[in-house]
C-alpha cells in the first residue's frame, strides 16, 4: 500500500495550519509520525536476520531489489522485541541524511489512519513520565481529548546513533 | 587503409573526429590564454601538450598527414616548454595562437585539399620555420626514434636476429599451455642469443594463484626461420598472449625495442641497465656526475640521457626510447584527460549498471523457474540468455573501474608545494597507479589519502638537517602505492621519517582521558590512538593538516567505504599506513551456502575447495579452537552456526568450505552447499558499518536476501573466538535464544 | 623445519598448489625464527614446467631475499631456457654437470 492510498484524513478544517500524520500502534500505545517521510507500508514478510546486531535491528528485507533494514521500534524504545501478529506491518520511510538517500523499515504492530493535527494542538513533550525517551518525541498531539505521541524520527531513528550502538555492542 | 571496411569506418568516424578535434583546439586556445597569466604553470603546459598530442594522434589514424606534420612541430615546442627548456614569451604565445588557428584550418579542411591555397601553404611553412628555430638543437624526440626503428632494413634473407617478446595471459596454464615449452621450441628454430623472463607481474607467494600465469619473456633469436614460423610457436596461446615479434635492427634500435617491450619501470637508468645497454657500475658513475651538477641552473644541469650517451656510450636510440617510455609512463600516470575517452554522464552509467544488476537477478529467477518447468528448450534458451548476460556484465563492470593512479597523480603538485613551504625535501614516488578501483570509491578515498600524505609531510618527515643528523639522506622518501590483494585493494603511504612517538601519544591520550591514566596499551593500540576523536590538539592542528579535519574523520571515511586502516610505525625509521578497501564490484561470482534458515554467499575467488560432509573431521585443538586436517596441514575452522548464533537444528552432515585469506587458508563449516551463483552486491548501509565478517548483502533469484561473507575480516574474527563461544556471547554477555 | 627448502621432484602445474602452501608455511617458519634470507634448493627437481618456475619466481617479489643453493640439471636447464639464467649462472652447483660458467 502506498501512502496516498490510505484513508483520507478526518479533521476539522478551521483550526489553522497543520500537518498530516500517520498513526500506528506499538503494543496498545498509539504513535504518530509526519506522513511526508513515509514512502509506503508493507505487510510483514520474509526477513533476513543480520547477525551481531542489536535486538532492535530486526533484519533486512528485499524491497523490489533494494535491501532495506527493518528496525523494531518497540525494541528501539527500550522495550521487549515485538511479537509478530496478524496486523504487523513495516512502514518504509525516508531517513535520508546529509544528502545520502537512506530508507528504513519500521516494524509496528498495526497501522491506523492518517489524521491531520493542527500545529496549535501540539504541545511540548512532558518533562517526565513519557513512555519513551524525551528526545525521541517531537511533540504531543491533542486529538479528540487524548494525547498522541508524535515521533521525531530524525532523532529516534538516527542512522549514525544506531550504527554507533551497533558498534559498541 | 587496406580494404573497404576500413574506408567505410573512416568515413563514418570522420565527423566524430572533426568534432572532437575541434574541442581540443578550443581547449588549446583557452589554455594558451590562461598560460599567459601563469607562464610557469606546469599543469597548463602538460594539458596543452596533451591536447596537441591527441589531435596529432587522431589525425594520424585518419591518415591526415598535413595535420600530423604541422601539429608535430607545435607539439615539439610544447614539449620543450613543459620540460622547462623554453619559457613562454609574448612572442611565443602569439606564435602558438596562430599555429592553433592553422591546426583548426587544417582539420576543418581535412577532407578538402583544394581549400589549401599556395598562399596559405606558404604562411604555414613560415610558422613551421619559426617553430623549428625555437626548438632546434634538441635531443631527438621519441617520434624520430620510432621512425628510425620502423625503417630498419635487413631485407636480405638468411639468418637474422629477431626480438621476441611475449606476455602470457592469465589462463595460459589452465589452457594447458606452458611458456617453458614454447621457449624451448623457439630454441630449436635457431640460436637463442638472449632470453630474459620477466616476473615482476607475479604476485608475492602468499597471493599467488599458482595456476594463473603472470609471466612474460623477451628473447633474441638468431634464426633463418620466417616470421610465420616464429609466430607459429605461439599459435595455441595467441588469444591470450601479447606477442611482439620484431624484425632485426641495429644494436641500438634493438635495445630501443627491448625497452619498449618491457613492463613499466620508471627510472631511465634502471631501464637501460635492465636491457644491458649500460652496466650498473657505469650507471652509478653517470649518476654521480649528474649529482655534481645538481645545484646548477637548468640550462647547465646535465641531463642523464645526455650523460649516458656521452659518458657511458649508450646508443642514442636506446636513450631516446627509454626517454620516450618514461614520457609515456608520465603521461599515463598524469590525470586522465577526458579528451581520450568518450565522456559519459556518471549517472547514466550508474543507471545502466543498476539495471544490469536487476537483469542478473531476474535472470537467476528465470533460471530457477525454467529448471522447475523441466522443458528442455526453455532451459536451453535460458542458458543462452544467461551467458549473454554474463558477457554484458563483464563488459560493463569494467566501465566503473578507474586506475587509482589518476587520483594519486593529483598529489604530486600538492606534495611539491607543501614540502617547499615546509622547507623539507621530499622524494615522492607513486607505485602501482594502474591498480583499479570503483570510480565512486576512488573519489571518496582522495581526501583521506591527501590528509595522510600531508600528515607525513607535516609530522612524519623531518627537515633536512635533522635527517642528516640522524644519518638519513637529506631528502625524505614518501611512497604512495596501490596493489591488489584477494578481493581488496591495499593502498599504502610509506615514509622514512620519524614514525610515531609513542610516549607522546600515550601521554596525550592520558591527558585527554582517552586512556586510563597509567594504563599502557600494547604498541599497536597506542599507534591507533591517533585516530580517536578528540586526539588532535591545537598544537597539531596546523594550517596544513586542517582545523577540525582530524584523523578520526579519516578513519571514519575509510570505514564508511567498508575499509580498514592499519599503522606500522618504526620510531625514528618511518611510518607505514595501510588502507585496505574492498573491491565493491556491483556483481560478484559467489558460492552459496546455507546454515539453518540463513543463506550466505562466499566470494568465489576466495573459495579454494569444498570438503563435502567433512564435518566429522573437525577436531578441537588444545586451545579449544576448531580445526580440520587437510593433506597434512591443519586449518582453523569457523562454524557459522556458532559464530553468528544462527538458529538451526543440528543437521546430520556438515560440510567445510576452504577459503583463502591474506592470513592463509581456513575452513568454514556450513550445512548446505548450494553451488555457484552470480549475485548482485547490495551494500548494507551505514547502519551496519561495524559489522565484521560480512561485506554486504545480495538478493537471490528466489527473492531471499543472502549475506555476503567477507573472508578477510572473518579470518580475523576466528582468532577472536575462543573455546567455541560465539562472538555475540562474548560481546553482549548473553546468547539470544 | 629444515634450514633450506627442498623443492619437490615434481615441480609443475599439478604440484604447484601444494608446493606453494608448503613454501608459505616454511617461509612463515623462517620468519618466526628471524631469518631474513631464504635458501631454496632445486636439487631434487626432475620434472619442471612454467608454472613451477613461476612459483619460484614469485619468491623474488617477497620482502625477504632468497637464493638458490642447489640445483638439478633439469632445473638449471629450464631456468636457462625460459630466461631465469640469473638464478643459476655463475653458481657452482654440486651434482651432475650443473656447474655453470661464471
Amino acid at each position: 500500500m502506498h501512502a496516498d492510498n490510505l484513508a483520507t484524513p478526518t479533521s476539522p478544517k478551521d483550526l489553522g495550519p497543520g500537518l498530516q500524520y500517520l498513526t500506528f500502534a506499538l503494543a496498545e500505545e498509539v504513535f504518530a509520525m509526519d506522513i511526508r517521510a513515509v514512502r509506503e507500508i508493507i505487510q510483514y514478510g520474509a526477513m533476513t536476520a543480520v547477525p551481531l546486531m542489536p535486538e532492535f535491528v530486526r533484519g533486512v528485507i528485499n524491497l523490489r531489489g533494494a535491501v532495506v533494514p527493518v528496525i523494531d521500534l518497540q525494541s528501539r524504545f527500550g522495550r521487549d522485541i515485538a511479537r509478530i501478529g496478524k496486523k504487523t506491518c513495516v512502514i518504509i520511510f525516508d531517513a535520508s541524511q546529509a544528502g545520502e538517500k537512506v530508507e528504513l523499515g519500521l516494524l509496528v504492530d498495526a497501522v491506523s489512519e492518517v489524521i491531520e493535527i493542527p500545529d496549535a494542538h501540539i504541545e511540548q513533550p512532558p518533562q517526565f513520565g513519557a513512555s519513551i525517551r524525551r528526545d525521541f518525541i517531537r511533540g504531543m498531539g491533542k486529538v479528540g481529548g487524548q494525547f498522541i505521541v508524535i515521533l521525531a524520527p530524525e532523532r529516534a531513528l538516527d542512522v549514525e546513533d544506531m550504527a554507533a550502538l551497533a558498534a559498541s555492542s | 587503409m587496406s580494404n573497404d571496411a576500413d574506408l567505410d569506418f573512416i568515413a563514418q568516424a570522420m565527423p566524430a573526429f572533426i568534432s572532437e578535434a575541434a574541442e581540443q583546439i578550443e581547449a588549446i586556445e583557452t589554455l594558451l590564454l590562461e598560460l599567459e597569466e601563469q607562464p610557469d604553470n606546469r599543469e597548463l603546459l602538460d594539458s596543452l601538450f596533451r591536447c596537441a598530442h591527441t589531435v596529432k594522434g587522431s589525425a594520424g589514424i585518419f591518415g591526415l598527414n598535413r595535420v600530423v606534420e604541422f601539429t608535430h612541430h607545435v607539439e615539439t615546442l610544447l614539449d620543450k616548454m613543459r620540460d622547462g627548456d623554453i619559457g613562454l614569451t609574448p612572442d611565443i604565445s602569439t606564435l602558438l595562437l596562430q599555429c592553433n588557428d592553422q591546426i583548426k584550418f587544417l582539420v576543418d579542411t581535412a577532407a578538402d585539399e583544394s581549400a589549401d591555397t599556395a598562399e596559405l601553404k606558404d604562411a604555414r611553412a613560415d610558422l613551421v620555420i619559426r617553430l623549428r628555430s625555437l626548438t632546434d638543437g634538441s635531443a631527438p624526440t621519441p617520434v624520430k626514434a620510432a621512425a628510425a626503428a620502423a625503417s630498419a632494413s635487413a631485407a636480405d634473407g638468411g639468418v637474422r636476429v629477431w626480438t621476441i617478446s611475449a606476455r602470457f595471459g592469465v589462463e595460459t596454464f589452465r589452457n594447458g599451455m606452458d611458456p617453458l615449452s614454447i621457449a624451448r621450441y623457439l630454441g630449436t628454430l635457431g640460436k637463442v642469443l638472449k632470453v630474459r623472463c620477466i616476473s615482476d607481474g607475479v604476485p608475492p607467494l602468499g597471493n599467488l594463484n599458482p595456476e594463473s600465469c603472470y609471466l612474460s619473456f623477451v628473447m633474441e633469436l638468431e634464426t633463418a626461420a620466417s616470421r610465420e614460423d616464429i609466430e607459429g610457436a605461439f599459435s595455441f596461446v595467441m588469444d591470450d598472449c601479447e606477442l611482439d615479434v620484431v624484425a632485426p635492427e641495429t644494436p641500438g634500435q634493438k635495445l630501443a625495442r627491448a625497452i619498449e617491450d618491457m613492463p613499466a619501470t620508471p627510472r631511465l637508468g634502471d631501464m637501460l641497465v635492465s636491457v644491458g645497454a649500460v652496466t650498473q657500475a657505469k650507471l652509478k658513475e653517470v649518476l654521480s656526475t649528474q649529482e655534481q651538477t645538481r645545484g646548477m641552473p637548468v640550462v647547465e644541469k646535465a641531463k642523464i640521457g645526455d650523460l649516458l650517451e656521452a659518458q657511458a656510450g649508450v646508443p642514442p636510440e636506446a636513450v631516446a626510447a627509454a626517454l620516450g617510455k618514461q614520457q609515456k609512463l608520465r603521461e599515463a600516470t598524469t590525470p586522465a584527460t577526458e579528451e581520450r575517452y568518450i565522456r559519459v554522464q556518471a549517472d547514466r552509467l550508474d543507471a545502466v549498471i543498476n539495471l544490469l544488476g536487476e537483469l542478473v537477478i531476474a535472470g537467476a529467477g528465470a533460471t530457477l523457474l525454467a529448471r522447475e518447468s523441466r522443458q528442455v528448450a526453455l532451459i536451453e534458451a535460458n542458458l543462452h540468455m544467461n551467458s549473454l548476460i554474463e558477457e554484458i556484465r563483464n563488459g560493463t563492470l569494467g566501465l566503473r573501474m578507474v586506475p587509482v593512479g589518476e587520483t594519486f597523480s593529483r598529489f604530486r603538485r600538492v606534495v611539491r608545494d607543501t614540502a617547499a613551504s615546509l622547507g623539507k625535501e621530499v622524494n615522492f614516488e607513486i607505485v602501482g597507479g594502474d591498480a583499479e578501483l570503483d570510480k565512486s570509491m576512488v573519489e571518496k578515498i582522495a581526501d583521506p589519502l591527501m590528509h595522510l600524505v600531508r600528515n607525513s609531510l607535516d609530522h612524519g618527515l623531518e627537515p633536512p638537517n635533522e635527517r642528516l643528523n640522524a644519518g638519513k639522506p637529506a631528502s625524505g622518501k614518501l611512497v604512495l602505492s596501490a596493489r591488489h590483494e584477494t578481493g581488496a585493494i591495499l593502498i599504502r603511504i610509506e615514509d622514512d621519517g620519524r614514525g610515531i612517538n609513542r610516549e607522546r601519544v600515550l601521554q596525550r591520550a592520558w591527558n585527554r582521558g582517552l586512556v586510563e591514566q597509567g594504563f599502557v596499551p600494547p604498541d599497536d593500540d597506542i599507534n591507533m590512538l591517533i585516530f580517536e576523536p578528540g586526539f588532535s590538539t591545537a598544537e597539531q592542528v596546523t594550517n596544513l593538516s586542517g582545523r577540525g579535519v582530524g584523523m578520526d574523520v579519516v578513519r571514519r571515511n575509510i570505514e564508511a567505504l567498508r575499509g580498514s586502516i592499519r599503522l606500522n610505525s618504526n620510531p625514528g625509521k618511518g611510518l607505514q599506513v595501510d588502507i585496505r578497501l574492498p573491491l565493491t564490484l556491483a556483481i560478484i561470482d559467489g558460492f552459496l551456502v546455507g546454515v539453518g534458515k540463513s543463506k550466505f554467499v562466499l566470494p568465489l575467488e576466495s573459495v579454494v575447495e569444498v570438503i563435502e560432509s567433512g564435518g566429522q573431521n573437525i577436531k578441537v585443538d588444545s586451545h579449544g579452537r576448531h580445526c580440520v586436517e587437510l593433506r597434512e596441514a591443519v586449518l582453523p575452522v569457523v562454524r557459522l552456526r556458532t559464530l553468528y548464533t544462527v538458529e538451526s537444528s543440528l543437521p546430520d552432515r556438515v560440510s567445510i568450505v576452504v577459503v583463502n585469506s591474506p592470513r592463509g587458508k581456513f575452513g568454514i563449516e556450513v550445512e548446505v552447499l548450494l553451488g555457484q551463483n552470480q549475485t548482485v552486491i547490495k551494500p548494507l548501509g551505514r547502519l551496519f558499518r561495524s559489522l565484521r565478517g560480512i561485506s554486504g548483502s545480495s538478493i537471490l533469484g528466489s527473492g531471499e536476501v543472502a549475506l555476503i561473507l567477507d573472508v578477510t575480516s572473518l579470518a580475523e574474527l576466528t582468532t577472536a573466538v575462543q573455546n567455541g563461544t560465539s562472538v555475540a556471547a562474548t560481546a553482549q554477555g548473553s546468547v539470544p535464544a | 623445519m629444515n634450514e633450506r627448502f627442498e623443492l619437490p621432484a615434481e615441480l609443475n602445474i599439478y604440484s604447484a598448489l601444494d608446493t606453494r602452501d608448503a613454501l608459505l608455511a616454511w617461509i612463515a617458519d623462517q620468519g618466526a625464527k628471524g631469518r631474513e634470507a631464504l635458501d631454496v634448493s632445486a636439487q631434487d627437481v626432475v620434472e619442471i614446467d612454467g608454472a613451477g618456475l613461476q612459483l619460484v619466481a614469485s619468491l623474488s617479489n617477497l620482502e625477504q631475499s632468497w637464493r638458490l643453493v642447489a640445483s638439478s640439471d633439469v632445473f638449471s636447464e629450464a631456468c636457462r631456457t625460459l630466461g631465469f639464467a640469473v638464478w643459476v649462472d655463475g653458481r657452482d652447483f654440486k651434482g651432475g654437470n650443473g656447474s655453470a660458467s661464471a
